[in-house]
């Protein structure tokens, strides 16, 4: 049975100051902020989640510790399945090299044996539909194109758990139903999604619950719409009180 | 996972590593003509006007001089190349770590790959030279314990790559120094001009390890000799970066990714 489970898990956040003050003026030294503490959350199989909160609520690290990036100063973090995780369109693109250069080194990263690798590429460039596009530098791609690529990344996907950050845009319609199709049956591979994203359009298509934190705990976990209901409910509260002030 | 088993599951990951390698000194010559064989031809440029205005400064024969400064300065570029670039090896990979957890080995491996990769590309210019310039019957094979200390330097930048790799990520102040510092190294020790033979065994050149790898190289290739003295420092360096690895492994497995 697939499953992640984080149980009382205490983690902070360690950072090097910002460039910003005097020239001259020392920036030495490791900073510290708690982002979670007694943190706990259960996901199992068929749970399809979207992860909910404002910017700097804790999402990006939530999928960083639940992926093993990042280890707990306290607690645990059980997962049972094999995960692929996906954070962020810059990380998993790089734009000095050919879109084809990124795919090889992406079915690397996840140690695929080279025939497969071969295999997915050559159905990844039918699916981007990128053309020869697909053999220049990715820092020549409009966002359209990136887009594309990072989608055609998800090919390569042969796992249990699924941790997407961010890296998906919305891109163009036309690709879009396409995309949703794709992953629609990539979900029936895997048991377990996590998904943050802003775009809500994204998160109704392939979730089925969300989990809404803010400045480190749960909010609410549960049904997709109530939940986004509450977040919603919960944005429009905050920016009144901003407008207010 | 402790440090040998990341060695281990980082030689696995070899196709990764290599590919990484190669594509990134292709990506430091993309657009120029003649691509990454300008790793070979900076350095016959190097050696050709550092001969001419040496051994005019210092009285040397253009022959041996030429020699003596191709193998020395070869031999430099790549342990100059692995210090300086040991700063960058975890933080240039930020984004893969970021991603997923992958052996820190992975980015050594690749880092030092790429490095052996221009050292072998240097001896293409190197060997032929030395050939050229004093024949077939210079060659000997004592030039075999040059291998040896090539394995040796090879083996101490592994480790070192990792130690002063965690040390730059984690203390800011050390990229910076690192660049500094190997310039310094560069003018105290016998790259440009050779020991003078009344001092070649004062303490100055006995204590400096650089020195001492540079020996490897050149005594065998140079003077036919086996240089025993550098070969004990070469292994003894190696025990100590080993050691050094393995004691801060188990210290910054985990603590490495926050300092990115």
């Amino acid at each position: 049975m697939t499953r992640i489970r984080l149980k009382n898990v205490n983690f902070s956040y360690r950072y090097f100051p910002s460039i910003s003050g005097g020239l001259l003026r020392s920036n030495a030294g490791l900073r510290s902020h708690l982002v979670f503490e007694n943190f706990n959350l259960d996901i199992h199989d068929g749970d399809r989640v979207a992860l909910l909160g404002v910017n700097g609520a804790g999402k990006s690290t939530l999928l960083k510790i639940m992926a093993g990036v990042y280890t707990p100063e306290r607690g645990e973090v059980i997962s049972k399945g094999k995960i692929y995780s996906f954070f962020g369109r810059s990380i998993g693109v790089m734009p000095q090299l050919s879109g084809l250069e990124n795919l090889e080194i992406r079915g690397l990263l996840l140690n695929l044996p080279d025939e497969i690798i071969q295999n997915k590429i050559k159905q990844i460039i039918d699916f981007s539909e990128l053309g020869e596009a697909i053999y220049r530098p990715v820092s020549t791609y409009s966002v359209g194109m990136r887009t594309r690529l990072t989608f055609g990344m998800l090919m390569f996907v042969e796992a249990d758990i699924m941790l997407i950050d961010e890296g998906l845009g919305a891109g163009d319609k036309f690709f879009l139903k396409k995309a949703q199709k794709f992953i629609e049956s990539l979900l029936d591979s895997s048991k377990i999604l996590v998904f943050a994203n802003h775009s809500m359009e994204l998160l109704k298509k392939f979730c089925n619950k969300a989990v809404l934190i803010d400045a480190g705990e749960i909010i609410q976990f549960g049904e997709l719409d109530k939940v986004i209901h509450l977040y919603n409910h919960l944005r429009h509260l905050e920016l009144k009180t901003n407008n207010a002030k | 996972m402790n440090f040998f088993q990341d060695i281990k599951k980082g030689y696995e990951r070899k196709r990764l590593w290599k590919r990484l390698a190669v594509l990134e000194l292709k990506s430091r010559y993309q657009g120029a003509v003649i691509g990454s064989f300008w790793i070979v031809l900076t350095l016959i440029l190097k050696v050709f006007m550092l001969s001419l205005v040496y051994t005019m400064v210092l009285d040397k024969d253009f022959k041996n001089y030429v020699m003596f400064l191709a193998i020395g300065i070869l031999t430099w570029n790549f342990i100059s190349a692995v210090i300086v670039s040991s700063g960058m090896v975890f933080k240039k990979a930020t984004n893969f770590m970021l991603e997923m957890r992958l052996p820190q080995s992975t980015f050594v491996f690749q880092n030092l790959y790429r490095e052996v990769i221009s050292l072998i590309m240097y001896q293409l210019f190197a060997i032929p030279l030395v050939i050229f310039l004093k024949g077939w019957s210079f060659v000997s094979v004592v030039w075999l314990w040059a291998l040896l200390g090539y394995v040796l330097i090879v083996l101490n930048a592994f480790f070192v790559n990792f130690w002063l790799g965690w040390l730059a990520t984690r203390f800011r102040d050390i990229q910076p120094m690192l660049i500094s510092v190997i310039m310094v190294i560069f003018l105290v020790t016998p790259i440009l001009w050779p020991p003078p033979p009344e001092y070649a065994n004062s303490l100055y050149f006995q204590l400096n390890p650089i020195y001492h790898l540079l020996e490897l190289i050149r005594a065998p290739i140079l003077h036919n000799q086996v240089p025993v003295m550098s070969l004990q420092v070469g292994v003894g360096l190696l025990a100590f970066n080993f050691l050094i690895c393995v004691i801060f492994y188990p210290k910054v497995e985990n603590k490495l990714v926050y300092w990115l």
